[in-house]
């Protein structure tokens, strides 16, 4: 600006240089804290496949997850966010009582699947970790082949009448998860010669073979390059016409991508739960809106 | 915790709001100048005005550049993104203000050119005129740099005196064109800097707007003024008076 040029200045020249420099932005109001029990949202869901009341999870003396209540609803996918320590995957893994492998672990509270008590004595854990399944943050197939990786759960669980129903089963599982191209040529070579990518669509093939209603994935990408994610998230996408999942992630881009809801744990306590799109436009916590918009000191 | 983690990311966005702040200062600055060589008939300072509409353009095209660099390598999201947003269509709000101003400064230089007599009743409907969309402009600036949504409504609402004064001129020249249709061309002209500054109060508007959708999160750009006002501001409906506003 060349206010030399003008002749007689009015007073308005010059606010341009008189501009505050302190950093003004619109965050929302309200407590700083977080406190077990008073999640920010709805935890209900219209159709729940599964229901968690008041869980606390303890590892010890350890309290790890303070009294969460939320419902995980039918096909849809659910994001659980929140920085390291937060509880997350402690809650994820309460679903389908992987946590019962954890001596100093206790669980309280209800967890139910279609209305049936997860936790109820008579509740067969392995037939529960088939109608819950779960994919890992490190791909794990079996040192097995390809084949045999898919069809072990089927014929544990005495799905196949006989080779031919087994063939379909594990021919359909892998064609859902993607990888039925790239290794229908060589399904009697071992699961862990497939790269990364590959190797964790092989257990997203083999949770599914066994016809679960859930998914869990607790960070399903965090071990992968970006193609592979993608491929990843683009079947988590097709997955939810038939399965509900349920996805630990520590990407918020990925939370935003592929769910439809998404909730923000805290020290072990779920601050906010809503639709995807209002907790990354409109948040309505501080403490989540801190997270997310990487404001998390 | 107001800062990210990451502080480049702060230093961007405020690098952003800064620019959209000069850029709102040099309008401004662009609409007084007009107007003061239109009154003048300065038509030196007309010309520098014109000259000085290439400084907004170009702040414009530096400001969405930015804009898009900051998209495109933070994602930001919630407040961040909805901040990033506003200031990228303020920018482009504050670039057609920048337009107006030129408008009136190419007014000016024709009647310098014309040598057309001046006609006091004009003046002063342009004085006022143009004295209200300075002003809005500088205030809902002000709110923006604080995302003040209680502010920015407050300015929206001020339009409606401005949109008053613009009937007044129009009328005012509809009198004047009954008594001497011979002035015809000189109410074109006036016809066109009234229009200008009526336009500027819109896009001031329109500014206090995406104030309310930085601090509150709701897009609230069709929603009647009026009732904004009632529920931000808690503010009453009085009519427009004019010239006798506080």
């Amino acid at each position: 600006m060349e206010d030399t040029v003008v002749k007689n200045p009015p007073k308005e020249v010059g606010m341009a240089s008189e501009v505050h420099r302190t950093v003004s932005r619109p965050r929302p109001e309200g407590t700083v804290e977080a406190e077990p029990g008073k999640t920010v949202g709805d935890y209900t869901h219209r159709d729940p496949v599964m229901s968690c009341r008041s869980v606390d999870v303890f590892y010890g003396d350890k309290h790890a997850v303070k009294d969460v209540s939320l419902d995980i609803g039918r096909n849809e996918v659910i994001a659980m966010i929140g920085p390291s320590g937060c509880g997350k995957s402690t809650f994820l893994r309460c679903m389908n009582r992987m946590n019962d492998t954890i001596e100093s672990a206790r669980v309280t509270g209800e967890i139910s699947l279609d209305g049936e008590n997860v936790y109820d004595k008579r509740m067969d854990v392995v037939q529960l970790r088939a109608r819950v399944g779960m994919v890992f943050q490190k791909p794990n197939p079996f040192p097995k082949s390809i084949y045999d990786n898919i069809a072990y759960g089927p014929r544990i669980h005495g799905m196949a009448r006989d080779k031919t129903d087994l063939d379909e089963i594990v021919h359909n599982s892998l064609e859902r998860a993607g990888l039925l191209a790239e290794v229908k040529d060589r399904m009697d070579q071992p699961g862990t010669g497939l790269s990364g990518g590959q190797q964790q669509r092989l257990c997203i093939a083999r949770a599914i073979a066994v016809n679960p209603e859930v998914v869990l994935m607790d960070e399903p990408c965090s071990a992968l390059d970006p193609i592979a994610t993608a491929r990843i998230e683009d079947l988590i996408d097709e997955l939810k016409q038939n399965y509900t999942i349920a996805i630990v992630t520590h990407s918020m881009q990925q939370a935003a991508r592929v769910s439809q809801r998404t909730a923000y744990f805290h020290l072990g306590i779920l601050v906010e739960v809503g639709d995807t799109d209002h907790i990354f436009t409109n948040p309505t916590h501080k403490l989540t809106e801190d997270y997310i918009t990487g404001r998390f000191g | 915790m107001e800062e990210h983690t990451v502080r480049a990311y702060d230093s961007e966005i405020d690098e952003l709001r800064l620019l959209v702040l000069k850029m709102g200062g040099l309008v401004v600055d662009q609409i007084a100048l007009a107007r003061r060589a239109l009154k003048d008939r300065d038509d030196e300072l007309a010309r520098t005005v014109i000259e000085r509409e290439q400084e907004v353009n170009r702040l414009d095209t530096e400001g969405e550049e930015m804009a898009f660099r900051l998209i495109a390598k933070r994602q930001p999201i919630a407040s961040d993104l909805r901040t990033v947003l506003a200031l990228m269509k303020t920018i482009t709000d504050l670039e057609r203000c920048g337009d107006e101003a030129k408008k009136i400064a190419k007014t000016a230089r024709r009647l310098v050119v014309d040598e057309v007599e001046r006609v006091p009743e004009f003046s002063r409907a342009i004085d006022r005129m143009s004295e209200l969309a300075g002003s809005l402009l500088r205030s809902v600036i002000e709110a923006l740099d604080n995302f003040d949504a209680e502010k920015a409504i407050r300015v929206a609402r001020e339009d409606r005196h401005l949109n008053w004064e613009y009937k007044q001129g129009l009328r005012l020249v509809h009198e004047t064109l009954t008594q001497d249709p011979s002035r015809v061309e000189h109410a074109a002209e006036i016809v066109i800097v009234l229009k200008a500054l009526e336009r500027i109060g819109d896009h001031a508007k329109n500014i206090a707007k995406y104030v309310v959708y930085v601090a509150q999160g709701r897009d609230v750009r069709h929603v009647k003024t009026k009732q904004l006002y009632k529920e931000i501001a808690g503010g009453e409906d009085e009519p427009p008076t004019g010239t006798e506003r506080s």
